[in-house]
């Protein structure tokens, strides 16, 4: 009998160091410490000035006592609770945009022209106007996150919409679909790639701009979040706390991002419908 | 042979004497090493309002420059004491001045700077326009503005909400942060229930329809409004400046008080301000809501307070702590 | 109830209840709206298909068969003449003429295998457990068993269209209607299935019509061929193929020649027209 030759596998990246065999969990862990054990000699070495910056320490222990007597639980839900509500208020508004335009040449008209008006506008630069129309309360900041969701989310589903394979569509009309559930079983699920795209892209733009909307916004009492927060501990020099802050949004930035991998891992992927973004 | 011992002590004391103070002399003038006994440039920052009016004297008169010919100087006015806490940290600003409730906040947060000169006390009014506020409890969920969150407006209004309703957060609920002029329009305009603010804003808003629900001398006495800091490494570089500086307040302060009129002609020509010579007049001599001295009040109990609801990590021993050596003959509190 | 036996079919069977052909087509013109005005594909088509019976419509890639197709399901409606199919003129898309596209992914992707079988049937008012029942027979019956929770994506193509005949047939339509659906596989992929397909189509006595360029593929599934030829095309003619000797016959090499000629083809036989 005889003996065939195996093809080797190539090298692993970074099999040199032996740094690509160990589990992602772990690589991650090294780096993250090793960032703050730089940070750390930095404090310790350069020792800027305490109004300037804080050692990981002193900031661990802000961020433990911020989370212990509840304060950053309370304004951290805050700022989600807005930013949730918001969003929550554009996606419909593109929703009922996006459908009109799939329905219509003029509503394909109306979403172009409110997208190429609405979309440049950064949230905060609407803020203003906003705390005018509606008073100087949560509806203006509402308003500010509805309006940086909407636009990216109807772009996407927009154009989810509009590339649909049209095969599908046929299939779906030839199975004696109704008009409506041609839409919510058919093109709803096809567009949900460029759909998520969206809601991504809205949240990014979201949480952004509510962080800097309450800095502008300047509310000072219990109804704070997040931005509120951080800018209410710069006022009094509590700087710990500033970077406590900043800490618990970056927190809160890789929490998202794992759960829309984990949304999209449940859909998309499963069913080989991701694009590479 | 007792009176050479006496003779020679007496001598060596006569030349230690001497030695001390030629030690001194030569220690005072190598003290700011090259810059003998006056800085080459200075930026000195304030805020809006007629409670800053000494400062205003100093730099429309020049008092400084004609103090000390050859220094530049560079009078900056900004929205808020935040600003100039940050400049006043990093070295951009020397001399800043601001509320006692930043003063307090930077002080107890180890920025090391004190007190040179106070400018006022003020009698601070919480205004509300409509007619349905008439008392502190009609406040709760009511929006209130007040300036920073570190203002002496801010921490009286938690001392009323104590005394009043027996809880200091209790009107906490919609605090918003606007400065004066933002604040006054929003009241007129009924976009917020009311406003804490100071002179002038709260009289020209009694002008036009506000009603005053409740005033801070109630609360914490008389007690100082703004003041004018420097660092402790400023005041131990340039001693002599700084002590100049404070004459130069008091003595704009008492061109104020004694000569109203010529002072409100001084103030008008501030290009911020509309207003005319004879509103300044008006303003400068309501003495019991306004008055200009350097002498500082309520500092101790206003201290005390913040430390007790949280917003002050520490107290002073005394109000000595908080000042620099020319206040201290004021006897201040 | 698995395997060989004949699977219950009402399609037929309500042809058979109506009497008559399932489809009817009386000169029917189709044409379609392009950028320099109304576009004639089809300028006339007369035949007839029973129950039962597979009629292939053969012509050159442009000749209208796939318009003639889409006409019949009811994506298009004709310029002229009329479509009848058991008795009814006006025709909406449905299932009653389930449809088999050429395309791979007809296929929705957000469902397995057996969710796309079943879930048409569902539309249609079946329930839940008796959809998914129905749906695991055709998968059975068209070899799917082992790949029903599978994806369409982790599908190969030969795979998919399987999935895509059991989908319609699962719906046991008036007349099964199939656009090339083997245009896109490779030749032994599209030999295997041709083969099941004729033995599927057999044991569920469906009625079919298919829609190809390919001579091979009309001798091995028709019974009868609709020829169309010409620019704007018509039936050029209609032959009966059902006594065709085997592939290596010389009966069916002439029907291979004969049905070149009638499309018109030149030059060489090159197995694949």
């Amino acid at each position: 009998m005889a003996t065939r030759s195996v093809a080797v596998p190539a090298r692993p990246r970074g099999a040199l160091l032996r740094w690509g065999r160990l589990p992602a969990a772990v690589r991650y862990a090294l780096l993250l410490v090793a960032l703050i054990v730089i940070w750390q000699a930095y404090w310790v070495i350069k020792e800027p000035s305490p109004f300037l910056f804080s050692g990981p320490r002193d900031v661990a222990e802000a961020f433990w006592d911020g989370w212990r007597d509840g304060n950053l639980a309370s304004v951290t839900w805050t700022t989600l609770k807005i930013l949730a509500v918001g969003i929550g208020i554009g996606a419909i508004v593109a929703l009922t945009l996006t459908a009109f335009a799939a329905l219509s040449q003029i509503g394909e008209d109306l979403l172009t022209m409110l997208v190429s008006i609405l979309n440049p506008l950064p949230g905060v630069a609407v803020l203003p106007l906003a705390m005018l129309w509606f008073g100087l309360n949560t509806n203006a900041l509402l308003f500010v996150i509805a309006n940086a969701a909407a636009w990216p989310i109807a772009i996407n589903l927009n154009t989810g919409f509009k590339t649909v394979n049209p095969t599908i569509v046929a299939v779906g009309r030839n199975i004696g679909l109704s008009s409506r559930r041609l839409i919510t079983d058919v093109l709803a699920p096809a567009a949900l790639p460029h759909a998520i795209t969206g809601l991504k892209t809205a949240w990014a733009f979201g949480w952004r701009t509510i962080i800097a909307a309450e800095l502008v916004f300047g509310v000072a009492g219990a109804e704070g979040g997040l931005g509120t927060y951080i800018n209410n501990a710069k006022l009094f020099l509590n700087i710990p706390q500033v970077f406590a802050g900043l800490v618990t949004i970056a927190i809160l930035g890789m929490a998202f991002e794992f759960l829309f991998g984990v949304l999209e891992r449940r859909t998309i992927v499963r069913w080989g419908m991701k694009r590479s973004t | 042979m007792a009176l050479r011992t006496n003779l020679v002590r007496m001598a060596a004391a006569a030349i230690a004497a001497a030695a001390l103070a030629v030690a001194a002399g030569a220690g005072g003038a190598a003290h700011g090493a090259p810059t003998a006994a006056a800085p080459e440039k200075l930026t000195i920052a304030y805020q809006f309002g007629v409670g800053y009016a000494p400062l205003m004297i100093i730099k429309q008169q020049r008092l400084l420059e004609k103090a000390y010919p050859g220094l530049k100087v560079e009078w900056k006015q900004l929205a808020s004491g935040t600003p100039i806490t940050d400049g006043i940290i990093k070295g951009d600003i020397q001399i800043g001045a601001m509320g006692t409730g930043p003063m307090l906040v930077g002080w107890a947060r180890g920025i090391n700077w004190k007190v040179i000169a106070p400018l006022d006390e003020a009698d601070l009014w919480l205004m509300a326009k409509n007619p349905a506020i008439r008392t502190i409890a009609d406040l709760r969920g009511k929006r209130i503005a007040t300036p920073t969150a570190t203002s002496i407006q801010a921490v009286a209004l938690r001392k009323m909400a104590q005394a009043k309703l027996g809880n200091p957060r209790a009107l906490d609920s919609s605090l918003i942060s606007m400065d004066h002029p933002d604040g006054m329009q929003a009241l007129l305009s009924g976009q917020i229930d009311a406003h804490f603010t100071s002179p002038p804003y709260q009289w020209q808003e009694l002008g036009r329809g506000a009603r005053v629900v409740g005033k801070s001398y109630g609360y914490f006495g008389a007690h100082t409004f703004l003041v004018t800091v420097m660092t402790q490494r400023y005041y131990d570089e340039y001693r002599p400046f700084a002590n100049r500086f404070y004459r130069l307040v008091k003595q704009s302060i008492d061109l104020i008080n004694k000569k109203p009129k010529t002072a409100a002609a001084i103030l008008a020509r501030e290009d911020a301000t509309e207003a005319t010579a004879a509103q300044f007049q008006r303003w400068i001599m309501r003495k019991k809501s306004l008055t200009y001295t350097t002498r500082p009040r309520g500092l101790m109990r206003t201290a005390g307070f913040m430390n007790r609801i949280g917003l002050l990590g520490k107290v002073p021993g005394s109000w000595r702590e908080l000042v620099f050596p020319p206040v201290y003959p004021t006897r201040g509190s | 109830m698995r395997g060989s036996t004949k699977v219950r079919l009402r399609g037929a069977t309500r042809a058979d209840e109506f009497g008559g052909p399932v489809l009817s087509m009386d000169g029917v013109r189709l044409g379609y709206w392009g950028s320099r005005g109304f576009h004639l594909a089809v300028e006339e088509a007369t035949f007839k298909v029973a129950a039962r019976e597979h009629v292939i419509v053969i012509g050159q890639s442009g000749s209208g068969k796939s318009t003639l197709l889409k006409a019949v399901a009811g994506f298009v409606p004709p310029a002229g003449g009329t479509i009848t199919v058991t008795g009814r003129t006006s025709l909406e898309p449905g299932p009653d003429r389930a449809v088999v596209f050429q395309e791979f992914d007809q296929l929705f992707p957000w469902r397995n295998v057996l969710e796309n079988v079943a879930y048409p049937l569902r539309v249609n008012g079946w329930r839940r457990k008796d959809a998914a029942a129905r749906a695991r027979e055709y998968i059975e019956l068209t070899g799917l068993s082992h790949a029903a929770d599978k994806y369409p994506h982790e599908l190969s193509g030969g795979m998919k269209q399987r999935v895509a005949i059991a989908r319609a047939l699962a719906l046991e339509p008036l007349i099964l209607l199939m656009d090339e659906p083997f245009g896109s596989l490779d030749a032994i992929t599209r030999a295997r299935l041709q083969r099941e397909l004729r033995g599927i189509l057999e044991r569920t006595e469906t009625t079919l019509f298919f829609v190809t360029h390919s001579i091979d593929e009309a001798l091995i599934l028709g019974d009868r061929v609709v020829v169309l030829h010409g620019v704007p095309s018509r039936v050029r003619e209609i032959v009966d193929i059902r006594d065709v000797g085997p592939p290596d016959s010389a009966g069916y090499t002439e029907m291979r020649i004969h049905l070149r000629e009638l499309l018109a083809i030149e030059g060489h036989d090159d197995g694949d027209a």
